[in-house]
């Protein structure tokens, strides 16, 4: 059987799967912070640095950081394999987006832990 | 071993007359697309805004204009809004809810309300 080696785990149904519990820890993540802002605005720099310097909000960005990253790879693997047809050109870019997310995702991680 | 080559085909783009279940779908894969290459933008404006109070403001500033950077932060937050509306609706057919073809028609309809009315509260908080 071949598999596909670019995709995230190779199988369909954990791809699926992850590319949904992604889906809602981001859109809970997404929904705290918009919450946050709504509730201390007019924002200020000491409430937005005060949100990220929490350890507990470090830990959850981390976990949402990957999350990103693992549900933009499903997506963009998804999008690359319906309309992408030479399969070289398919193989150097679902390459360069693993390359490219994992660049963010350390970008993001090195932010999160700096603060 | 030829007969598929015969299936008619018709991919005129501008003459397709798109279902708005279509149109809801394509537009979750182009902001989908838009988040993707939104994410170093987003660490930029995060990294910078983070650093001291004065990069705040300077931050504050430049995405609270309807020009430039705010541009730009306008339409990112778009493409999250509506890729998050158009997600929630396909994790409620995974459900198996809304199948049919009149729940899943009034489903699309109803992304793209909530989406126009999100995109304007947005826009009126902005600027």
């Amino acid at each position: 059987m071949v598999r596909n080696i670019l995709a995230l785990t190779g199988s369909g149904v954990r791809d699926w799967l992850i590319q949904r519990v992604t889906a809602l820890l981001i859109l809970a993540y997404v929904i705290t912070l918009v919450t946050y802002v709504v509730q201390h605005a007019p924002l200020t720099y000491a409430a937005w640095h005060q949100f990220f310097a929490c350890h507990v909000v470090k830990i959850v960005t981390t976990l949402i950081l990957l999350s990103v990253v693992w549900h933009a790879w499903i997506g963009m693997w998804t999008v690359f394999t319906d309309y992408i047809k030479p399969r070289m050109l398919r193989r150097v870019l679902t390459v360069s987006v693993i390359i490219y997310l994992f660049y963010n995702l350390v970008w993001g991680l090195d932010l999160v832990w700096s603060i | 071993m030829n007969t598929h080559d015969r299936r008619p085909v018709f991919l005129s783009l501008h003459q397709i007359r798109l279902p708005v279940n279509g149109l809801v779908s394509i537009l979750h894969r182009i902001s989908g697309m838009v988040m993707f290459f939104s994410l170093p933008v987003l660490l930029c404006m995060a990294s910078c805004s983070l650093k001291s109070a004065p990069h705040f403001s300077k931050v504050v500033a430049s995405i609270s204009q309807p020009s430039g950077w705010g541009l730009v932060f306008y339409a990112i937050l778009l493409a999250w809004v509506y890729h998050g509306l158009a997600g929630v609706r396909h994790l409620i057919m995974d459900l198996g809810w809304g199948e049919s073809l009149s729940a899943s028609r009034a489903m699309s309809f109803m992304v793209l309300w909530i989406f126009a009315v999100v995109a304007w509260a947005l826009g009126s908080w902005l600027w």
